[in-house]
């Protein structure tokens, strides 16, 4: 369990990472350019790699754990990087 | 990821809304119920005060068994089912097996043996009495309830809730092929620009995240929803000449030679003890067949191992105690669709791995709730200021998104007045009712949506603040005995309504300070 719980904080740390450097985000909120597209391509596959280890593991319930808990920690991290800056309609 | 071309998305883009906007509310309802009951185990106990703490498996039960079988008719010990039931007490239905409108029930005598070992509450009745709603449990069975059916009778609710998954699966199927950058849109939240851009981005970035778990929770609704109310019949009419008790015997039951011989059970400690010991796990629940004689079977099932999702099922020897295999749920020997069939609730519940997977399922859960109604909301805010007005469905997506979790504070809040009386099974579906009234009415006489959702928020966060207080109040276990009883989860069930209660305060406040515009209910610039 509590291997899962590492797992889960470890992709959740370098999703954050790729929300703070994600370009689109970063243009959208001004300011200015995020990550190069390798240094991206980088952070998605070391996300998913302890998914990956469970997998090959054959550990289905830690699997699932880390899936879940990574997608809601992903939804909780995009909601709290900082948004746009405020237009006027 | 998938380009369709302009035409079909156009299309596409029309099953997305359309699919939401008919069936959405209800749709919310049921995930918003769902995810709450993620914790119906949690909150029963909460909300019931329950501190004892050894499982009645594990108390001695052999001599209770015995003796409760030799007083009962024998016309009910085709089978029992023992399981716990109140605070850790022993639940002990005797039943036989019968056909009641072409529905396969129970019908038998129910006792209930209390931690002293002697039986505090004797009841004649079918399956659905037994595991109905009962006093102690009123709020989580309530909670169940609508989930699964909406309150609406059988087979109608199943196939409602049914038919809800399945505009699910087809909101969430449509929604990633409409979606052309999914990927890199999956973390633009942009709140502060135009409202149909807000809304899109808050729709699609919680739908991205969460898309794996869509059609999961989804398909598994629909197939729990449907697998008594359709598939069960279509088989047996299929396969057995529409005989559905002889269907449940084949799938679910144990083959071999009957032996109808008078014979004592064996030793039902044994039996505990040694399940306990192989799974790891206390049963959740037992079953025995054909109790009394030499073919009995007792077979327990247990929450899955370390490591696995099914859970796990013990076959013993009902007249010597002896183990005789690990049973799949379909069948007597494994096969892929036993398994499948075995994992379909560990991945609808999430009830897989303790307190980690439920709260997990609780976040997904919550997820869907709030892609549901930002997808509603988005609907509604591309068609502003054209020909039709639809603030009256702006206005109802508010009093379902934001008055149902007010109806459900207020069902639990009447439930922690009533219990102590003994009538909360009446008074938890009456809190709701009044709850929702109250919502509507608000709906109704608020003068624009932005008043109307922070009444409504307002509301709920005062409403969850006071649940922790009022369960003190009217008798519930206080944090001390809780912990010095090992049930940490009624004080973290506290301590989560003060936060959420207390969230929701202080967001109203930030808006306070920040009015912004209705979204829906003033035109657009």
């Amino acid at each position: 369990m509590m291997l899962t719980l590492v797992a889960i904080l470890a992709s959740a740390g370098l999703i954050l990472l790729l929300g703070l450097g994600d370009p689109k985000r970063r243009r959208a909120a001004g300011q200015g350019e995020g990550h190069g597209a390798s240094l991206r391509r980088l952070l998605a596959v070391a996300a998913l790699l302890p998914g990956l280890a469970f997998l090959l593991y054959g550990d289905a319930a830690a699997f699932l754990l880390w899936l879940g808990g990574t997608a809601v920690a992903g939804w909780g991290i995009s909601a709290a990087l900082p948004a746009a800056p405020t237009k006027v309609r | 990821m998938i380009h369709l071309p302009k035409a079909e998305t156009k299309a596409m883009v029309a099953v997305h809304g359309w699919s939401g906007i008919l069936l959405g509310l209800l749709l919310y309802a049921v995930v918003l119920t769902g995810t709450a009951a993620v914790f119906a185990e949690e909150i029963g106990a909460w909300s019931a005060g329950h501190v004892a703490t050894q499982s009645a498996f594990e108390r001695p039960m052999a001599d209770t068994l015995r003796r409760l079988g030799d007083e009962t008719p024998a016309q009910y010990r085709e089978a029992v089912d023992l399981f716990e039931t109140g605070d850790h007490d022993l639940g002990l239905f005797f039943h036989r097996h019968e056909m009641d409108g072409g529905e396969l029930i129970s019908r038998g005598l129910f006792y209930v043996v209390g931690q002293d070992g002697r039986v505090i509450h004797r009841q004649a009745g079918t399956n659905e009495d037994v595991y109905g709603a009962r006093n102690d449990n009123a709020l989580s069975a309530f909670l169940v309830d609508t989930h699964v059916r909406l309150h609406v009778p059988n087979p109608w609710g199943l196939l409602l809730t049914g038919i809800l998954g399945l505009s699910m699966l087809v909101a969430a199927i449509s929604g990633l092929l409409i979606h052309r950058h999914l990927f890199k849109d999956i973390f633009t939240l942009r709140r502060s620009g135009s409202a149909v851009l807000a809304n899109r981005d808050a729709h699609s970035v919680a739908g991205t995240w969460s898309l794996p778990f869509a059609f999961v929770l989804a398909f598994t609704g629909s197939f729990f929803s449907f697998f008594g109310t359709v598939g069960m019949p279509v088989v047996a009419m299929a396969a057995f000449g529409g005989n559905v008790q002889a269907l449940t015997e084949a799938v679910y039951g144990n083959p071999g030679r009957p032996d109808p011989r008078p014979a004592t059970i064996g030793n039902m400690d044994r039996i505990n003890a040694d399940a306990i010991a192989r799974a790891g796990a206390i049963p959740t629940f037992v079953t025995i067949e054909n109790v009394g004689r030499a073919d009995a079977k007792v077979t327990t099932y247990h929450p899955p191992k370390t490591a696995a999702i099914a859970p796990m099922s013990l076959l013993y020897d009902g007249a010597t105690a002896a183990f005789l295999q690990e049973k799949p749920l379909i069948g007597p020997k494994p096969s892929a669709g036993g398994t499948l069939a075995a994992i379909m609730s560990p991945l609808h519940f999430g009830n897989f791995a303790g307190l980690l997977s439920k709260a997990i399922w609780f976040g997904l859960g919550f997820a869907m709730c709030y892609v549901t109604y930002t997808g509603i909301r988005l609907w509604l805010v591309r068609r502003e200021g054209g020909v039709r007005s639809f603030a009256w469905l702006e206005r109802t997506n508010m009093v379902v998104g934001l008055g149902l979790p007010f109806a459900l504070a207020a069902a639990a809040a009447a439930f922690l007045l009533a219990m102590p009386l003994g009538s909360a099974t009446w008074w938890t579906p009456a809190g709701f009712l009044v709850g929702a009234a109250l919502a509507v009415g608000a709906g109704a006489i608020a003068p624009d949506a932005a008043r109307l959702g922070t009444w409504l928020r307002g509301a709920t966060g005062a409403l969850l603040l006071l649940l922790p207080p009022m369960r003190l109040l009217t008798g519930g276990p206080g944090w001390s005995t809780a912990f010095a009883a090992g049930q940490s989860i009624i004080v973290t069930l506290d301590v989560a309504f003060l936060l959420a209660g207390g969230w929701m305060l202080w967001q109203l406040r930030g808006t306070a300070r920040t009015p912004r515009p209705s979204l829906a209910l003033q035109p657009a610039e």
